[in-house]
C-alpha cells in the first residue's frame, strides 16, 4: 500500500491554520493538509474515513473550544484503528504540565508554536523530514 | 418437844430445849485399853431434832460412828475425841453435803460428856456467797469492759449543794485513758483527779444528772490532764451520784475526720477542676437470685460544678440518665445510654466530641468504666474547635486560591501568550517580507515594537516560572553547579564579552536543575544589567562550607537541624551596586530600585524562591558604585562530596 501525504490538523485559530498552510505550501508542497476547527470535527472525519485515506500524521492544538486537545488525544489513542496514527501536539503553551500530560496521553511529539515565520518554516521542514522521510510509520490500517 | 429419852440426871434438858441452837450431848464409849472408840448420843434437844435433815437416819441406840457411816462420811470423830481428851473446845463450820446446809458448831467437854451446840447458817451463807459472786461478776465486768466506767458519788455541802464528786469505783479502761491507776482514783475527788473536768462542762453534766435523774448520752471531745480524744458517753443517776460510762472513739473519730477532710479536699479539687466530672451507677433490671440483670439506666452518683454547668446535671445527686434528657449528649440521649452500656460491658473507654445543648459549647467527652458504672470527664474544646474550624476554613480558602492560581497559570500560558505570539509573529513577517517597502523610521518602530513584545514574553515566562516555584521541589537530583554555571555563562556568551568571569570550584548539590539554572542565569543577568558603563565587568563565583551555627543571624534558622551544614556560594561583581538599606527590598517581586527600568522585577524574587525551595537562603550586600555580592546558602546533603 502506498503512503499518502495526508496530514489532518485540528486548530481553532484561523490565523494559525493559514500560517501553517502557507508554511507547508512554501516548504513542503507535497504534503496535503486537511484542517478542522475543533476536535469533534476531526474525530468524526477520522472515524468516517476509509482506512486507505487515513492521514499519516495528525497535528493537534491543545486549547480548543468544546473538546480540549487532551480529550481528542485520549479518544484517538483509545480507538483501535486510529491509535496508530502519530500525533504531534502544536500549541502556544510551554507549561511543563501540558508537556508531560501530552506525552502521557500518547502524543508522539510536543511542539510550542514558533513566534516567527522563519522558525515556523524550520519546524515544517523538520516535521516533514522526520515523519515522512525518516521514520517508518505503521501503514496496515 | 419431847426428848428422845428423859435424863433425870440432867435437869437442864428443859433449858437446852428452849435454846435456839441445836444441842447434842455425846457420851464416850470406852475400850478396855482406855481409849474412846465411839460416842453414844445421850441428848438431842428439840432444836436439833427440828433439823430433820441433819439427823436423818438416826435411831435410838445409833452411835456417832454408826450415824456417820449411815451418812457415808468420815465426820468429826477425831476432833471430838481430841476435844474430850484435851478439854479444849473447838469452834468450826461444817457443811452437810446431803442437805446442802452449813452449820456453825461448837464442841466442848462438859463433865464426862461432849456437848455439841450448833446453829444453821445456811441461809446467811448463801446470801453471802451470792453477794460474793455478784461482786466477782461486777469486778470482772469492770476489769474487762472496753468501756471506761466511773461511779461518782456526790459530795454536798451543809446546804445540800453538790460541791464535788468522789470516785466510788472505776475500772482499768478508765485508768488507761486517764493514765492514772484505779487505786489512785478510787475514793478521790473529781476536783483532784481531773481539774479540767471539774472546772468544765463535765461537772455540770454530773450535777444535772444527779439532780434531775434524767440520763444523758452524747459524744464529746476532751482535752486536759494529758488526755486528748473523743468520747461517746452515758451518764445515769446512781444513788446520790452518777454512773458514767464511756467509749474512747478517738481513733474512729480521727479516721472519720480524716475521711471527711479527704472527701472535702477531693470535692474541692473536683469542683475547681475545669474538667466536668460526673459519676454514674448502672441501674440494672432486678432478677431473682444471683443473676445480674441487664442495664436499664444510669443514675447520677456524683458530679462537680463544671459538669452541672456544662450538662445541666442536678446539684443534688439524683436522677437517671434517661430522665435528664438534655445530657450528656444531644441529639439522642439513648445513644449516650448505649455508649455507657458498652463501656460498662467491654471495660473499654470511649471518647467523642459533642456540643452541649445546655451551654452550647463543644466538649470532648471521655467515658471510662468505674465499678458497676461509668465516670464521665468532659473538657471544653470550643476554642480549639473554633480554631480548628477557622484553620479548615482558611485551608479551604487557600486551596481555592491555589486552584485559581493554577487556572490562572493555565490561562496565562495560553491566552496571554497567544496574542503576544501573534504580535511577534506578524511583526517578524513584516520585517522580513516588507522591510524594503518601509521607511527607515518604520523599521525602527517595528523593531521597537518587537523588542517590547520580547520583554512582554520574558515577563510572562518569568511570571509563569515564578508561579510554578510555589510548588517547591518535586524531585531533587544531584546538580553539578560548576557545570551548570558554566552552561549559563556559555548561553550568555554574546553578552559577557569583555567581562572577566572567574568561577571557582563549585560543588554538586541536590536540587532541581532547571530552578537552579534559572537562579544563576538571573544572577549573572543581573550582574550584566547593572554593570558600570565605564568599567569592565568582573564577576567572581566562589564556594565554601559553613556550619549551621555560622549562618548570618538575620536569616531564619532552619526548622530542621542540618547536620552537614551549608554550602556558601558567593557571587561578587564590580557593578553599580546598591544602597545597603535596599538589601531586602531587591528580592521583592515587581520591586525595582529607583532609576532601574530594565528587567521584569521578578528575577531576584525567583532567585530567592529557588533558594528557599532548596532549603537554603539568598542574601545580598552592596555599596553604590562598588558592586554587589549575592550569597547563596544551600544545605549540604548527606553523602555529598
Amino acid at each position: 500500500m502506498a503512503y499518502n501525504n495526508l496530514i489532518f490538523t485540528a486548530d481553532d485559530d484561523e490565523d494559525d491554520r493559514l500560517l501553517l498552510q502557507q508554511a507547508f505550501q512554501q516548504q513542503s508542497p507535497g504534503c496535503q493538509l486537511v484542517f478542522f476547527a475543533d476536535g469533534d470535527e476531526l474525530l468524526s472525519a477520522l472515524t468516517n474515513t476509509p482506512p486507505h485515506e487515513l492521514p499519516r500524521l495528525i497535528i493537534l492544538d491543545l486549547n480548543m473550544p468544546r473538546m480540549s486537545g487532551f480529550e481528542v488525544l485520549k479518544r484517538l489513542k483509545a480507538h483501535p484503528r486510529l491509535r496508530v496514527i502519530p500525533v504531534v501536539i502544536m500549541t502556544t503553551s510551554s507549561r511543563p504540565e501540558d508537556i508531560s500530560l501530552s506525552y502521557q496521553s500518547g502524543s508522539s511529539s510536543f511542539v510550542t508554536k514558533p513566534a516567527s515565520y522563519d522558525r515556523l518554516l524550520e519546524l515544517v521542514q523538520i516535521t516533514r523530514q522526520y515523519w515522512f522521510e525518516t521514520v517508518t510509520v505503521y501503514s496496515e490500517f | 418437844m419431847t426428848p428422845v429419852f428423859s435424863s433425870p440426871t440432867l435437869p437442864l434438858a428443859d433449858v437446852f430445849n428452849a435454846s435456839p441452837n441445836g444441842v447434842i450431848l455425846l457420851q464416850p464409849i470406852w475400850h478396855v485399853d482406855g481409849t474412846v472408840v465411839d460416842f453414844a448420843f445421850t441428848f438431842i434437844n428439840d432444836r436439833a431434832f427440828s433439823k430433820s435433815g441433819l439427823l436423818k437416819g438416826w435411831q435410838a441406840g445409833t452411835t456417832l460412828l454408826d450415824w456417820y457411816a449411815g451418812k457415808g462420811r468420815v465426820g468429826l470423830f477425831d476432833q471430838y475425841v481430841a476435844v474430850f481428851q484435851t478439854g479444849q473446845s473447838i469452834h468450826f463450820s461444817d457443811y452437810q453435803p446431803d442437805e446442802d446446809e452449813w452449820y456453825e458448831l461448837t464442841a466442848a467437854r462438859v463433865g464426862d460428856q461432849l456437848m455439841i451446840t450448833f446453829h444453821d447458817v445456811t441461809q446467811a451463807n448463801r446470801a453471802l456467797r451470792l453477794m460474793q459472786h455478784q461482786r466477782d461478776l461486777l469486778q470482772t465486768m469492770l476489769d474487762t469492759s472496753p468501756a471506761g466506767i466511773v461511779l461518782y458519788e456526790a459530795i454536798r455541802n451543809d446546804e445540800g449543794q453538790i460541791v464535788d464528786f468522789r470516785y466510788v469505783l472505776t475500772n482499768p479502761t478508765n485508768a488507761r485513758v486517764t493514765n492514772q491507776s484505779v487505786a489512785e482514783m478510787t475514793g478521790q475527788l473529781l476536783s483532784v483527779v481531773s481539774p479540767t473536768a471539774f472546772y468544765g462542762d463535765f461537772l455540770q453534766v454530773l450535777v444535772s444528772v444527779t439532780e434531775t435523774g434524767v440520763p444523758r448520752q452524747f459524744t464529746f471531745p476532751f482535752e486536759g490532764e494529758g488526755i486528748r480524744g473523743w468520747f461517746e458517753s452515758t451518764f445515769v443517776r446512781q444513788a446520790d451520784g452518777v454512773l458514767f460510762t464511756f467509749l474512747d472513739i478517738t481513733a474512729l473519730k480521727d479516721s472519720e475526720q480524716q475521711q471527711e477532710l479527704q472527701a472535702r479536699l477531693l470535692q474541692t479539687v473536683v469542683d475547681v477542676s475545669q474538667t466536668g466530672i460526673s459519676l454514674y451507677r448502672a441501674v440494672r433490671e432486678s432478677l431473682p437470685g444471683e443473676e445480674v440483670g441487664s442495664i436499664q439506666d444510669f443514675q447520677v452518683v456524683l458530679s462537680n460544678q463544671q459538669a452541672q454547668q456544662n450538662w445541666g446535671l442536678p446539684a443534688e445527686q439524683s436522677g437517671n440518665l434517661t430522665a435528664l434528657g438534655t445530657q450528656p449528649d444531644e441529639p439522642d440521649p439513648s445513644s449516650v445510654l448505649d455508649r455507657f452500656v458498652r463501656v460498662v460491658e467491654t471495660g473499654r473507654p470511649e471518647t467523642w466530641e459533642t456540643r452541649s445543648p445546655v451551654d452550647g459549647r463543644w466538649h470532648k467527652v471521655l467515658v471510662a468504666k468505674a465499678d458497676d458504672g461509668v465516670v464521665v470527664a468532659s473538657v471544653d474544646i470550643t476554642e480549639s474547635h473554633l480554631y480548628q474550624q477557622r484553620l479548615e476554613d482558611a485551608n479551604a480558602a487557600l486551596n481555592r486560591l491555589n486552584e485559581k492560581l493554577q487556572r490562572f497559570s493555565a490561562v496565562a500560558s495560553h491566552d496571554l501568550q497567544e496574542p503576544l505570539r501573534k504580535v511577534k509573529f506578524y511583526g517578524d513577517m513584516l520585517l522580513h517580507e516588507y522591510a524594503p517597502t518601509l521607511t527607515e523610521e518604520g523599521v525602527i518602530l517595528l523593531k521597537t515594537m518587537r523588542e517590547a513584545a520580547e520583554r512582554m514574553q520574558r515577563l510572562i515566562d518569568n511570571l509563569l516560572f515564578y508561579a510554578r516555584l510555589d510548588a517547591g521541589l518535586a524531585d531533587a537530583k544531584p546538580v553539578d553547579l560548576q557545570e551548570l554555571v558554566g552552561q549559563v555563562i556559555g548561553d550568555l556568551s554574546l553578552n559577557v564579552q569583555g567581562a572577566a568571569i572567574d568561577v571557582g570550584p563549585l560543588p554538586t548539590v541536590m536540587g532541581d536543575r532547571i530552578q537552579l539554572g534559572q537562579l544563576f542565569q538571573n544572577l549573572v543577568n543581573n550582574a550584566l544589567k547593572y554593570r558600570r558603563p565605564d568599567v569592565s565587568l568582573r564577576l567572581q563565583v566562589r564556594a565554601d562550607r559553613v556550619t549551621a551555627d555560622e549562618l548570618p543571624q538575620l536569616l531564619p534558622q532552619p526548622t530542621e537541624p542540618v547536620s552537614d551544614g551549608f554550602w556558601r556560594i558567593v557571587m561578587t561583581d564590580n557593578g553599580i551596586g546598591f544602597e545597603p538599606r535596599h538589601a531586602e527590598r531587591i528580592f521583592q517581586s515587581f520591586e525595582r530600585l529607583p532609576g532601574r527600568t530594565v528587567g521584569t522585577g521578578l528575577g531576584l524574587a525567583i532567585c530567592k524562591q529557588v533558594a528557599e525551595n532548596h532549603g537554603g537562603f539568598l542574601t545580598a550586600t552592596g555599596e553604590p558604585n562598588q558592586g554587589a555580592t549575592f550569597t547563596l546558602y544551600l544545605p549540604k546533603a548527606t553523602g555529598e562530596g
